[in-house]
C-alpha cells in the first residue's frame, strides 16, 4: 500500500482500497443471493405454492399483529418516558434515563426465558408482546430523548408569545418535531421484532423466523425454508427502506446555530411524584423480572426443577470462555473487513462507489440472523464442506450481522482523526508515520474501542446464527440456555443466563459511561 | 400611560445577579434601543418582559396592567406580545405561510399571509415554501412577519440581525424599521451594537452590569453621556482633562464649549468627528503632529500627536478624500459643544 499520506491527499482513492472496501457489501449480499438462488432452484411452481398456504397467513397475522401492537406500546412508553426525564421536574431523572435504556443489556431470549419460567400461561402472543415490547422500548426512548435534548427552546418560547399554552405547545410544536425520531424508532422496533428467533421460539409463538427454523430442522427442505426466508426479508427490508427514507426526509435539525438555552421544564408540582409509579413498574418489569428469575432458578437445585440437568462449574466456565473468545474473535474479523470500507467513507465520501459500497454493508440490518446462517449451510455444504460447521464460518456470519455496527464506529472514529488536523501535523513538521502514530491513532482508537465492544457484546447476546452454525461441541452461554430451556430445565439455564447478563451489562455499562447512553443503540444516519 | 412600565426589576440566576433594579419606560409607539454588551442581561430582560421567566422583584405592566411582580405572573400566550428570537426560531415542520399564521387560530389567513409577507419584502409564492429553503436574512424577515402577524401591542427583537452578514444587515434592518413604523407596533430591540441602537431606537437605554446607566435619545446619548465609560461605549471619544468656568472649558485643545455649564476640574469627551484638522497656523487651531493615518473607505481616522508631549493621544475622524497627505504638522479645530463628567473629588 501507498503512504498514508499519500492515501489521504489522492483525488481518487487507490484501486486496491476500493476492492477490498467491496468485500462487505459482497458479505451481505451473498446470503440474499442465496436464499433467492434457492428459491428459484425449486422453481416458480413450487414457490408460489409454499407461499400460497394457510401457514403464510397465519405467520403473517401473528407477525403483523406483533410488530403494530408492540411498536405502538413501543412508542408509547419510549416517547413518554423520554419527555417526562427530559423536559420535566419528575424526581430522579438521572437514574430513571439509566433504567430506561438498561434493557438493551438483556438479550431479549434470556428475558422470554425468565418470563416463560414463571408460567408457561404466558407462552404464545402475550409474553411475546411483553418481551419485545420491554426488550425494544429503548429503541424509541434513545432517538426520542436525543430528539428532545436536540429541539431548540426559541421555538416554544416563539409559540408561548404567539398565543399557544405550554399543552398546545407539546402538541403543535413538541411532538410534531419528534415524528421523525419516533417513527424511526419504532421501525426499528418493527425490524427487530421480525428478525427476533430465540425470544419468540421459547415463547412458542409462530413467527417467520421460528417457521424457518422449523423447516430446517425438519430434514431441511431448502424450498421451503427459502420461500419462508423471501417473505420475511421483503417485510425486513422494507422497514429497513422506511427507516432510511425518514432519516432522509427528516431534516427538522435546528435552522439555525445560535446561543443555547436549557429549555425550561415543563413543572408538575405535587403531581411530579405520580409518573415514579410508573417507572417503577416499566424497570421492574424490563430489569427485575429477568434479574430476579435468574437469580431464583439459581437457587433452586436442578433436581428440583421439571427436567433434572446440573450446570457444572467446569460447563459454565468453557461455555463462557467460549462466548468470550467468539465474541472477541468475531469483533477482530468484523473491525479488519469494516476497515477499509470504512477509510473510503471517510476519505473519499464523494467517490461514486463509495454510497453504494456502504449500503450494501448497511443492508446487513434487514438480513435476519437465521437467514444469513441458512445460506451460509446451504453454500458450505454444497461448495466448500470444509466450512460446513467451521468456527470460521460462525465468524464470518458474525461478521455480515453486525458489520453495520462496526462500519459506523469506525468511520466516526475516522472522521475524528479529522484529515486537517493530520496536515496540521504535517505543516509541523511531522512524516506520514509519526502522524499516524501521533495524531491519527490516538484520535481514532477510542471509536475503534467502541465499535469493537459493540460487536463483542451483540455476538455474546447473539443466538441464532450461533445455534445453527457453531461446530459441534462448541457451546457457548447462548447454547446452554437454549438448550435448557427449550428442554423446561430452567435452574440448569439460570447460572448460564446469570453469567450473560453480567457479561452484557458489565461491556454496555463500560461503554456507555465511556460514550454515553446513546453508543448503544447504533445511530446509522449519515 | 406607557406602553411598557418597569419598575426594579430584579432577576438572578443562582447567586449571580443578572439584573439589578431595573427601572424603564417606554412610550407607545416608540421603538425603544436596548444597548449592551454581550452577558450584560438583555436577553433575560426581554425574556421577563414576555414571561418566559419570572422576576425575582419588581415589576412589569404592559398597557398599565400588571403582568409580572413576584406574587404574578401572567403566561407569555396571554401577555399578546410579538418576539423576534436571535435566529428567527421559525417552526421547521411548518411552511412558510403556517409559520406566519400560527398566533392567528383556526381557520385560514391566506390574504393576511400575503399582506404580512409583502410587509417584509417578500413575494406571496414565499408562503408554500419551508423554512429550511430560505436564506438568514429571509427567514428573519419571516420571523418578523410571523411575530406582527396578530398585530401585537409590543414587539420585541433579540439581537435579530446579528447573526446575519453585514450586507444583508442592513436590508434586513431597513424592512424592520419600515414595518415596525407601518404597525405603529411598540418595540423594544435589544443589540450589542451601538450604531444599530443608535439608528433604529427612538430612544436608547444602555443596559450596564444589571442597571440601565442611561436612557434617552440617541443623540442625546451620543453628545451627552452620563460617564467617560458609556461615552467610550457608544462610539470612539477623545477624553482630555480640563478646568471648567461656567459654559467653557480650558483644555489643551484651547477653549471649548461644553454642553451643559460646570465648574472646576473635569473630563472632557470630544468625538473624533468634532475635531477637524486644518492647515498649520490657521487662526485659533491647536498645532498636532500626524502619527498614523486608518483608511476605512467612506470616513478615515487620524491619529494625533499635540505639542505639549503631556498631552494624550487625540483621534480626527475626516472623510476620507480630505485625509491631509503630508504626515507633517497641521492644526486642529474643534466644532460643535462638548460633553464634560466631573473628576471625583475625592476617592471613594
Ligand atoms: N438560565 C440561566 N441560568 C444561569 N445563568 C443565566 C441564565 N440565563 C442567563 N444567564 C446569565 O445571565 C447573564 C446575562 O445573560 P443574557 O441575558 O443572555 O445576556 P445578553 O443577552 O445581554 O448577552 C450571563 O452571564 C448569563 O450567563
Ligand atoms: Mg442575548
Amino acid at each position: 500500500m501507498t503512504s498514508f499520506r499519500a492515501l489521504s491527499a489522492v483525488p481518487r482513492p487507490p484501486l486496491g482500497l476500493v476492492l477490498i472496501s467491496a468485500i462487505p457489501a459482497a458479505l451481505v449480499l451473498l446470503p440474499i443471493g442465496i436464499t433467492l438462488a434457492d428459491a428459484a432452484a425449486a422453481g416458480g411452481r413450487q414457490v408460489i405454492d409454499l407461499v400460497w398456504r394457510p401457514l403464510v397467513g397465519v405467520l403473517l397475522l401473528n407477525t403483523v399483529m406483533l410488530t403494530v401492537t408492540a411498536a405502538t406500546c413501543c412508542i408509547a412508553l419510549g416517547t413518554i418516558a423520554a419527555f417526562l426525564i427530559e423536559r420535566t421536574d419528575l424526581p430522579g431523572r438521572s437514574v430513571w434515563a439509566v433504567l430506561a435504556v438498561a434493557p438493551l443489556a438483556v438479550p431479549a431470549f434470556v428475558a422470554s426465558y425468565a418470563w416463560v419460567s414463571i408460567s408457561p400461561d404466558l407462552e404464545g402472543f402475550g409474553g411475546a408482546l411483553i418481551v419485545t415490547v420491554f426488550a425494544y422500548t429503548p429503541l424509541v426512548y434513545l432517538p426520542v430523548a436525543a430528539a428532545l435534548r436536540g429541539l431548540d427552546p426559541a421555538l416554544e418560547d416563539s409559540a408561548r408569545a404567539l398565543g399557544d399554552t405550554p399543552w398546545r405547545c407539546i402538541r403543535r410544536i413538541i411532538l410534531p418535531q419528534l415524528r421523525p425520531a419516533i417513527l424511526g424508532g419504532a421501525l426499528l422496533v418493527a425490524l427487530n421484532a421480525l428478525i427476533e428467533f430465540g425470544a419468540f421460539a421459547l415463547m412458542r409463538f409462530r413467527t417467520f423466523t421460528t417457521e424457518i427454523y422449523a423447516a430446517y430442522r425438519s430434514g431441511f427442505d431448502g424450498a421451503e425454508a427459502a420461500a419462508l426466508a423471501i417473505i420475511l426479508l421483503i417485510f425486513c427490508l422494507a422497514c429497513l427502506a422506511a427507516e432510511a427514507a425518514l432519516r432522509r426526509d427528516a431534516h427538522y435539525a435546528r435552522i439555525g446555530k445560535g446561543t443555547r438555552r436549557q429549555a425550561a421544564p415543563y413543572r408538575f408540582g405535587r403531581w411530579r411524584w405520580a409518573a415514579i409509579p410508573g417507572f417503577a413498574l416499566f424497570a421492574f418489569l424490563s430489569l427485575c423480572v429477568p434479574i430476579l428469575t435468574v437469580l431464583f432458578w439459581l437457587t433452586q437445585h436442578g433436581a428440583a426443577a421439571i427436567t433434572p440437568d446440573e450446570a457444572s462449574p467446569r460447563a459454565l466456565l468453557m461455555a463462557t470462555l467460549s462466548t468470550v473468545e467468539l465474541g472477541a474473535g468475531a469483533a477482530l474479523l468484523t473491525l479488519i473487513l469494516a476497515l477499509p470500507l470504512a477509510v473510503l467513507s471517510a476519505r473519499w465520501p464523494r467517490f461514486r462507489l463509495t454510497a453504494p459500497l456502504e449500503r450494501g454493508a448497511w443492508l446487513a440490518q434487514g438480513v435476519p440472523g437465521i437467514v444469513i446462517a441458512l445460506a451460509l449451510i446451504t453454500a458450505t455444504v454444497r461448495a466448500v464442506p470444509a466450512l460446513y460447521e467451521s468456527t470460521l464460518l460462525l465468524l464470518i456470519a458474525y461478521a455480515i450481522l453486525f458489520m453495520p455496527y462496526a462500519l459506523v464506529g469506525i468511520r466516526a472514529a475516522l472522521l475524528q482523526a479529522d484529515r486537517r488536523l493530520e496536515e496540521a501535523a504535517r505543516s509541523l513538521g511531522s512524516n506520514w508515520f509519526q502522524v499516524l502514530w501521533q495524531v491519527t491513532v490516538p484520535l481514532a482508537a477510542p471509536g475503534f474501542g467502541a465499535a469493537a465492544a459493540l460487536v463483542f457484546i451483540a455476538v455474546s447476546t447473539e443466538l441464532t446464527a450461533t445455534l445453527l452454525l457453531a461446530p459441534i461441541g462448541t457451546e457457548t452461554l447462548a447454547i446452554r440456555i437454549w438448550g435448557d430451556t427449550s428442554t423446561l430445565a430452567f435452574a440448569a439455564a439460570a447460572p448460564y443466563a446469570a453469567v450473560l447478563i453480567a457479561l452484557s451489562m458489565t461491556a454496555s455499562w463500560l461503554l456507555a459511561r465511556r460514550f454515553g447512553f446513546t453508543s448503544l443503540r447504533v445511530d446509522f444516519g449519515d | 400611560m406607557a406602553a411598557l412600565d418597569i419598575g426594579g426589576v430584579v432577576k438572578r440566576f443562582g447567586a449571580g445577579t443578572v439584573l439589578d433594579r431595573v427601572d424603564l419606560a417606554v412610550r407607545s409607539g416608540d421603538v425603544l434601543a436596548i444597548l449592551g454588551a454581550s452577558g450584560s442581561g438583555k436577553t433575560t430582560l426581554l425574556r421577563l418582559i414576555a414571561g418566559f421567566d419570572r422576576v425575582d422583584a419588581g415589576s412589569i405592566a404592559i398597557d398599565g396592567v400588571a403582568v409580572a411582580n413576584p406574587s404574578l405572573h401572567v403566561p407569555p400566550e396571554r401577555r399578546r406580545i410579538g418576539y423576534l428570537a436571535q435566529e428567527g426560531a421559525l417552526f421547521p415542520h411548518l411552511s412558510v405561510g403556517r409559520n406566519i399564521a400560527f398566533g392567528l387560530g383556526r381557520g385560514r389567513h391566506d390574504a393576511r399571509i400575503v399582506e404580512l409577507l409583502a410587509m417584509v419584502g417578500l413575494p406571496a409564492d414565499f408562503a408554500a415554501r419551508s423554512p429550511h429553503q430560505l436564506s438568514g436574512g429571509e427567514q428573519q424577515r419571516v420571523a418578523l412577519a410571523r411575530a406582527l402577524a396578530a398585530s401585537p401591542r409590543l414587539v420585541m427583537l433579540d439581537e435579530p440581525f446579528s447573526a446575519l452578514d453585514a450586507t444583508l444587515r442592513q436590508d434586513v434592518r431597513q424592512t424592520v424599521a419600515t414595518a415596525l413604523k407601518a404597525t405603529g407596533a411598540t418595540a423594544i430591540l435589544v443589540t450589542h451594537d451601538q450604531a444599530e441602537a443608535l439608528s433604529m431606537g427612538d430612544r436608547v437605554a444602555v443596559l450596564r452590569d444589571g442597571r440601565i446607566v442611561q436612557h434617552t435619545d440617541p443623540a442625546s446619548l451620543y453628545h451627552r453621556p452620563r460617564d467617560a465609560a458609556l461615552a467610550q461605549f457608544v462610539g470612539e471619544a477623545v477624553l482630555l482633562p480640563a478646568m471648567a468656568h461656567g459654559a467653557e472649558a480650558d483644555c489643551a485643545l484651547g477653549t471649548l464649549a461644553l454642553a451643559e455649564p460646570m465648574q472646576g476640574a473635569v473630563t472632557i469627551m470630544i468625538r473624533p468627528e468634532q475635531i477637524r484638522p486644518v492647515p498649520e497656523a490657521t487662526a485659533g487651531s491647536t498645532a498636532a503632529l500626524i502619527e498614523a493615518t486608518h483608511y476605512f473607505g467612506h470616513d478615515a481616522l487620524i491619529e494625533l500627536r499635540l505639542a505639549d508631549a503631556a498631552a494624550p493621544m487625540l483621534l480626527s475622524r475626516v472623510f476620507s478624500h480630505t485625509l491631509p497627505h503630508s504626515s507633517g504638522r497641521i492644526g486642529l479645530l474643534v466644532e460643535g459643544t462638548v460633553a464634560a463628567f466631573p473628576d471625583a473629588i475625592a476617592a471613594d
